[in-house]
Formats: C-alpha cells, sequence, structure tokens
C-alpha cells in the first residue's frame, strides 16, 4: 500500500529520525554562552539541593535514608491543605508529558482538568504522549523546536529504558534552563515540596553541570519476585527455600501441570532470580579497574545453566514465550506462584485478583546460592527516578513561576493537594472505602492526564483500603534495602551517548540470545557468540565511554 | 462436468472450514473478550472464545468518557472529507496522465513515479508540515496522504485501457475534457474507483502515525491514536490506576476499542465487494 509511513518500519525511520535530529542540536551549539560539558567531573560537582523531609504527615511506617519508603496504613484524615492560594496567578503553561493510560476527555469535557486549573491558577496546556511512542513525538519536538515551557525527555521511559535520543546532553545546554541558581543547596527552600525530593533523585536531573530537571522519584527498591503466598500455603510447601537447590525442589513441588500449574510465569523471572542468588553484577560489575556488563559475567552464565535445566523441567508457564503473554493474568489466576515485577504492581495485583478476600502476596527473597543467609537484590534499573522534567529556556521570574508549579505538583503524600492530583474530587472522581481512596470511571479517565510525570512528590508505599498489604509491602522492602545493590553507572549518574541510544538493541541481542539458549533453539555455547555480537554492536563503545568517566571519578 | 469425487469434497470442505476458522476465531474472540466479566477473563488468561455471562460494561465505560466517540467523530471526518479529496485529485491527476500531449506530461509522470520509489522521513515531512502551518490540524493528517501515486499509476493506466473511439467520438460531438470525463470516463471506472476509494478510506481510517506526529491537542485524535494508547500501554496500568477494582477489566476495554475501530470500516466492505475482483485485477496486469 502506499500510504505515508504505512510500508516504512518505524524503527528504520526512527534511528534516521535520531541522527538527523543530533546533527540539528550539534550544529546548534556553536555560540552558546557556556561551553557544554558533560564530563563527570563537571556533574559531580555540582552543588545539590539541600534535602529537607516534609513534615506534613508522619508516616504509620517510617521509610529511611538508604531508601526505604514511607508507608501508609490509610491515607491521612482529613487530609492536610498546603495551599492557601493558587501558585500561580494567570497565564499559560504548556507541557509535554507522556501517559500510559488511556488518552484522557479534552479539556471541554474534562471537569478535573478545569479544576487543576483553577487550583493552579493557569490554563495548562498539555501534549499527552503514550509512552509507547515517547521516542518517535520527541525527536519531531526537538527537530521542530517550537518547545513548550515544560518537557518531559525521552531519555527514561517509565521502565527505565532509555528511548534512543541521541546527543540529549548538548541539546539541554543548548534548548533547556540550568535551574541550579535557583535549586542548589538552600536555594530550594523556597519550594519547600521540591526540597523534600530525595538527594539521589536530584542526582539523575544532572548534566552539563548543571541541575537541568526536576525529577519524579521512585524508591529504588525496583524488581522483586511476588509469590502468591495464599496458593503456597494451600500446597504445603515450605515458602522460603534456603539454597538453590532448595528453590529448585520449591518449583518443582508447586508445579503441577495438570492442575494447569506452574511455579513461574516466565524464564526471564528465573534468570532474574537465580542471577542475584549467585551474586551477579546488577546490569554492571566496576571492581576498580575494568567495567564488566551483566551477560559478560560468570554469573549470568551460570544462572542461564541452571535456567535451562529448570526449564526443562517444566516449571516454567509453557506459553511464556508468546509475545505480550499475558502474564499478570496467570500469576493473579493462579497458573503461577511466581512473578517478577516492579514494587508498584502491588496494589495492581489486588486490585485485580480473583480469588477473594484469601488472595495474599508477599516479597520472595533470594536466598545465596549455596545456602547460609540472604543474597542481596538489585536496586531498580533506572535509580531512583521514574523521568525528569527539563524546562525549555525562559527568563528568570518565569522559571521562579514554573518553579512554583513544581511546588505545587510536588505536595506530598497525605495533603489535599496529593489527593486531588492524584485522585480529583472526592464524590465525583473517588470514594472513600476503608481509608484508602477508590476511582470512580470519571476518575480514572480524567485524572490520566500525565501530570504525575512533570515532578513528583516522594514515593510512599499504599495500598489503598489494604493495610495489610501495605505492611507485607513494607517488611520486605525493609528486610532488603540495605544489603539491595545499585548498578554501578546508575548510581553514579554516568552519561553514555552511545548507551542512550543503543541499549535497546544491545538489551534485544542479549534476550534473543537468551530466550534461544533456554527454549533449547541454541546450546549454552551460544551464549559466547552473543556476547560477542553485544560487544561489537555498541557494548565494547558503551563500556569505554562509562570506564573513562568511572576511572575520572576514582574509582568508587 | 462431473463433480469431483467425495473424499475430494470433504477435504476441500475441511481446508475452506479451517481457513474460515482462522479468520473468524479471533475475531469472536475479540468480540466476546470485550463483554466477558473480569473473572472469567482472567481463569481464560486474557482471551476468551464464549462468554459466559455477557457484560456490556466496558462498552458503557468507553462510551461515557466522552473520549472515545468523540475519537470516532474524528476519524470518519478525516476518512470521509480525505477520500472525497482523494479520490478527486487522484482522478483528475491519473485522467491528466492519460491523455497524450497533455501539459508537462513527462515531468509530471516522472514526478508521480518519483513519490512512489521515495517517500519522505520523518523529519523532512514533520517540517514540511509545520512551515505550512498545519500543525494541530485535521489538514494534516489529510494532505500529505491526499495523492498515492500508486492509486495514480493504477487508475491511469485503467483510464488508458478505455478505447480511444469513445473518447473521439465524444470530442466529435464537441464534448470538452471535462465532460468527457465526467460523461464518459467515470461512469466506465466505478469498479476501479470503489477500490481505490476503498484504499484511501482504509488509510485514513487506519492513520494513527501521522496524528501522533501533528496532533499535539488530545482532543483531535483519531480513534486510531485512542485504540493505541488503550491496547499498547497496557504494562503501565497497573502504575497509574490504583484501586481501580470497580471498573470493567482492561482486556474487555481493549477488545471493546478493538472493536469500536474495526466496525465502520468493516461495514463498508460489504457494497464495495462486487467491485473488488474487477478493480484490483486492473493493477495486476496493467501499469
Amino acid at each position: 500500500m502506499s500510504y505515508p509511513h504505512a510500508s516504512v518500519s518505524r524503527r528504520t525511520l526512527l534511528s534516521g529520525a535520531a541522527a538527523l535530529a543530533g546533527g540539528a542540536l550539534l550544529a546548534g551549539c556553536g555560540g552558546d554562552e557556556r561551553p557544554n560539558d558533560n564530563s563527570a567531573e563537571a556533574n559531580q560537582a555540582v552543588p545539590l539541593p539541600a534535602y529537607v523531609p516534609s513534615t506534613v504527615v508522619k508516616p504509620d511506617l517510617p521509610g529511611s535514608a538508604n531508601g526505604l519508603l514511607d508507608a501508609f496504613l490509610a491515607y491521612p484524615s482529613p487530609p492536610v491543605k498546603q495551599f492557601t492560594g493558587p501558585p500561580m496567578s494567570g497565564g499559560t503553561v504548556s507541557a509535554f508529558v507522556l501517559t500510559g493510560s488511556p488518552v484522557p476527555p479534552p479539556k471541554g469535557s474534562n471537569p478535573f482538568w478545569q479544576e487543576l486549573d483553577r487550583q493552579l491558577g493557569v490554563d495548562l496546556q498539555l501534549t499527552i504522549t503514550p509512552s509507547a511512542e515517547m521516542a518517535t513525538k520527541f525527536s519531531t519536538l526537538v527537530t521542530g523546536d517550537d518547545l513548550p515551557d515544560l518537557i518531559v525527555p525521552a531519555l527514561f521511559l517509565p521502565n527505565g529504558v532509555p528511548a534512543g535520543i541521541g546527543n540529549l546532553p548538548q541539546w539541554m545546554a543548548t534548548k533547556c534552563t540550568d535551574l541550579t541558581p535557583h535549586l542548589a543547596g538552600d536555594a530550594v527552600k523556597e519550594y519547600p515540596n521540591l526540597a523534600a525530593i530525595p538527594t539521589a533523585a536530584w542526582r539523575q536531573c544532572v548534566y552539563n553541570g548543571g541541575i537541568y530537571g526536576v525529577p519524579v522519584p521512585r524508591g529504588v527498591a525496583g524488581t522483586l519476585m511476588f509469590r502468591r503466598d495464599d496458593l503456597v500455603e494451600t500446597l504445603g510447601v515450605n515458602p522460603n527455600p534456603a539454597s538453590f537447590a532448595e528453590f529448585r525442589e520449591f518449583c518443582r513441588a508447586v508445579t503441577d501441570a495438570k492442575a494447569n500449574r506452574w511455579a513461574i510465569v516466565n524464564a526471564g523471572g528465573l534468570m532474574f532470580l537465580v542471577q542475584q542468588m549467585l551474586g551477579g553484577p546488577n546490569g554492571w560489575r566496576w571492581d576498580g579497574g575494568t567495567l564488566t556488563h551483566q551477560v559478560e559475567s560468570e554469573e549470568f552464565k551460570a544462572a542461564l545453566s541452571d535456567t535451562v535445566a529448570m526449564f526443562r523441567e517444566g516449571v516454567v508457564h509453557p506459553d511464556s514465550f508468546a509475545t505480550n503473554a499475558p502474564v499478570k493474568r496467570w500469576f493473579n489466576a493462579g497458573e503461577a506462584v511466581l512473578i517478577a515485577d516492579r514494587y508498584t504492581a502491588w496494589p495492581q495485583f489486588y486490585a485485580e485478583n480473583i480469588a477473594g478476600p484469601a488472595f495474599r502476596i508477599s516479597g520472595m527473597r533470594p536466598p545465596k546460592y549455596d545456602g547460609g543467609g540472604w543474597a542481596a537484590t538489585w536496586q531498580s534499573s533506572a535509580g531512583s527516578i521514574n523521568n525528569f522534567t527539563v524546562f525549555k529556556k525562559a527568563e528568570t521570574g518565569r522559571i521562579k513561576d514554573l518553579l512554583k508549579l513544581c511546588d505545587y505538583l510536588a505536595a506530598p503524600f497525605g495533603t489535599a493537594e496529593w489527593l486531588f492530583r492524584r485522585y480529583g474530587q472526592e464524590g465525583v472522581h473517588y470514594t472513600m472505602r476503608n481509608g484508602g481512596p477508590v476511582y470512580t470511571q470519571a476518575g480514572v479517565s480524567q485524572t490520566a492526564l500525565g501530570i504525575r510525570y512533570i515532578v513528583d512528590a516522594p514515593d510512599t508505599i499504599f495500598i489503598p483500603g489494604l493495610p495489610d498489604a501495605t505492611r507485607a509491602s513494607y517488611q520486605y522492602q525493609k528486610d532488603v534495602i540495605d544489603t539491595s545493590v545499585p548498578d554501578p553507572v546508575v548510581a553514579n549518574g554516568l552519561f553514555s551517548d552511545e548507551w542512550s541510544r543503543k541499549q535497546p538493541v544491545l538489551g534485544q541481542i542479549v534476550l534473543n540470545g537468551q530466550n534461544d539458549i533456554i527454549a533449547g533453539r541454541q546450546p549454552l555455547s551460544h551464549l559466547d557468540e552473543v556476547i560477542r555480537n553485544w560487544r561489537s554492536q555498541g557494548g565494547d563503545q558503551v563500556r569505554k565511554e562509562f570506564t573513562e568517566q568511572l576511572q575520572k571519578l576514582g574509582g568508587r | 462436468m462431473t463433480p469431483p469425487p467425495m473424499p475430494v469434497r470433504a477435504l476441500k470442505g475441511v481446508v475452506l472450514t479451517v481457513c474460515c476458522a482462522l479468520v473468524v476465531v479471533p475475531f469472536a474472540g475479540i468480540v466476546s473478550t470485550s463483554l466477558a466479566t473480569r473473572e472469567q477473563i482472567v481463569r481464560s488468561g486474557g482471551f476468551v472464545i464464549v462468554p459466559d455471562e455477557i457484560s456490556f460494561a466496558a462498552y458503557r465505560a468507553l462510551f461515557t468518557g466522552g473520549v472515545v466517540p468523540r475519537a470516532v467523530a474524528v476519524s470518519v471526518l478525516i476518512t470521509l472529507v480525505g477520500t472525497a479529496l482523494s479520490l478527486t485529485t487522484t482522478t483528475l491527476l491519473a485522467y491528466g496522465l492519460s491523455r497524450p500531449g497533455s501539459l508537462a506530461h513527462r515531468p509530471v509522470l516522472m514526478l508521480v513515479v518519483g513519490a512512489l520509489l521515495f517517500t519522505p522521513g520523518i523529519i523532512p515531512g514533520y517540517l514540511t508540515v509545520s512551515t505550512l502551518g498545519l500543525l494541530d490540524s485535521y489538514w494534516s493528517v489529510i494532505l500529505p496522504a491526499a495523492v498515492s501515486a500508486f492509486n495514480v499509476v493504477i487508475l491511469r493506466a485503467f483510464f488508458m485501457d478505455i478505447p480511444a473511439e469513445l473518447v473521439e467520438s465524444a470530442r466529435i460531438d464537441g464534448a470538452g475534457d471535462g465532460q468527457i470525463l465526467t460523461r464518459i470516463v467515470l461512469p466506465l471506472s466505478k469498479a476501479v474507483l470503489s477500490v481505490i476509494g476503498l484504499f484511501y478510506a482504509v488509510g485514513y481510517w487506519n492513520a494513527f502515525f501521522t496524528a501522533l506526529l501533528y496532533l499535539n491537542d488530545a482532543a483531535k485524535w483519531p480513534i486510531q491514536l485512542v485504540l493505541r494508547t488503550y491496547v499498547v500501554n497496557q504494562q503501565q496500568l497497573g502504575v497509574d490506576q490504583v484501586g481501580t477494582a470497580e471498573l470493567p477489566p482492561q482486556e474487555a476495554l481493549q477488545m471493546a476499542i478493538l472493536v469500536v475501530s474495526i466496525v465502520p470500516i468493516l461495514l463498508v466492505y460489504p457494497f464495495i465487494q462486487r467491485h473488488f475482483t474487477k478493480g484490483v485485477l486492473v493493477g495486476a496486469v496493467k501499469g
């Protein structure tokens, strides 16, 4: 067919688009007042905003400086009203945001949006982009150069995957505001809710030797192995295996293909858990001199070998290699006892379960491979943020106004502002049940504006209406957080242009190779070829770029 | 002619049944899942063949928000206006190119063939649309797709095949090119026009990528782009929509909007089908 774009692969076009955009960006860099220096030293030297934790509400279960999140058993009632008037007085603010939800009704037929405008004191114009299309839309936005006030750059999608835009730091240096004078050190105290965002999240907004954005913070806890405690209990199996051998035994014991039940939804989850048992690197390993990627490590190979063996034993759901396999449904339907997912999935499992009140889940900690205690878990591959938002270049007064707006949008959990921003108005958009808000149909569709990806308050553990589940989620995080290991590249806030562009491709090489081996289409020795491909198609270049920066940082 | 022996007929029957099932079962599954309850969807792993209990909750949810009806209206508008415009321009261009000795015949033909070989990338396309001031306008979805070189070539081949005697006799009777086109050529080309019209209509109806690029205001999005936000973003729903136990299940919503987006274009097919074989064959042997 001849319809434009229909027959051309999106990926092909995209790489062209990114390259073009990159060229345009670089060309635009000349003559800038400050040379653009995105080196690790320049970024390390940036004074970060002071951290002043919010005292607006006291959490039921307190968090910690190591990244354990505050937990709440019920929404504070009555919620604290933080703002007496709107943060801005008239005018228009435009923003480019992403959404993971069905598109909301337009402002004219969206009472939530209209009320939000009133609360903010501004006409908020949003360009809402489905997260799957972020990269494409962002490159056209950059090319067209008609930028909104606030922009979520397609560097991180919510799953932490860089989206394939080249030369992002250079673009930010030319087109976006360096927020350092407004936010560094005590300056941030002018915006108390921004000051309450943890330092680790701000570190991920640093580029070109300045603070270039406001973060949407998330817990570092990342992905965990969810376990159907109710099923395991019925089956009478020990839920906490103390070594790999016991874990394998656990998987065999809970699997019963005749009863349509398997231990785990997919083999990827097994790889995830077994690598942790073996102490494998989270993303990368930096031993002070050399940087090794996970796929090159001995632990990866060993875990792969074990996963192959377990897959052959039939403990993995047989349909798991299907595209878009409904793994969460299998877990909820009891077709699988284990699933690896982000900690943010906790409430969803409860919301969609069909097992009734008996439904109970918790996190399964990986034991050390040979026994003798718990293994360290991996922190989120996206670090402490979901994404960050940059500000188009503007005069100081405008930037201050926009920061005030962000201060409102970062009102912490427990405030009336948070509840409104997330859930809308009581009776219209949500109802309170057992201490937790429950969306109405109108609430679900109208509140999905994506404003939560402009900036956000520190994340909390809160499963609406289910205090016991909240306790379980908190307890798991508390257990693992102190020993959890970060990805050294993320923890040090490094940027590699090659990595930001090639990560999806490199990730696919590893995933395809891993799946081929697990499914038995290739022998284990095929892994060497996968590693060779990974290295030659960009892996070595990424390593070079990261290693240089890590060496300059003094090899932490 | 004697009918083939029984086993051959039986085999044909089986093959045809299997083929039909391959087409019908996914459709039936989509419709059934959109009508099923949460419990059944979870039990059956996300895809229901026959619903135990019919629930219209997903459709109610879709049509109360206001987004979906609006998007369907936008799509219908884009499809109608776009198809009319495309048919007009394509017919005029193809007619001009089918007459020997028309103005700038060769260069224009080369231009059309060139457009067939080289498609513009995203960025040049975006810059053009943006320079013309069409961003956030429905025209940005229609104009870049208004003339398809492929369809021009098919139509031109068909026009050239019309017996020259017919055109000549009309000319002797005093008809100008406009009359020849409307009175002689077009009535003879109903088959090919309906096929090309269908190509265009399906193209406009399915357009989501141009809409994504050029329409910043979500209120102007056509149904296919709205559909995409329902279907593609699925893994994110959990993060965004905490505590939605009372609402229709996600799969039912996804399938319901799929039904909504398929049905209108499906309804057009029966009316055009009789022209279809003939029209498509034109392109197969000429050109």
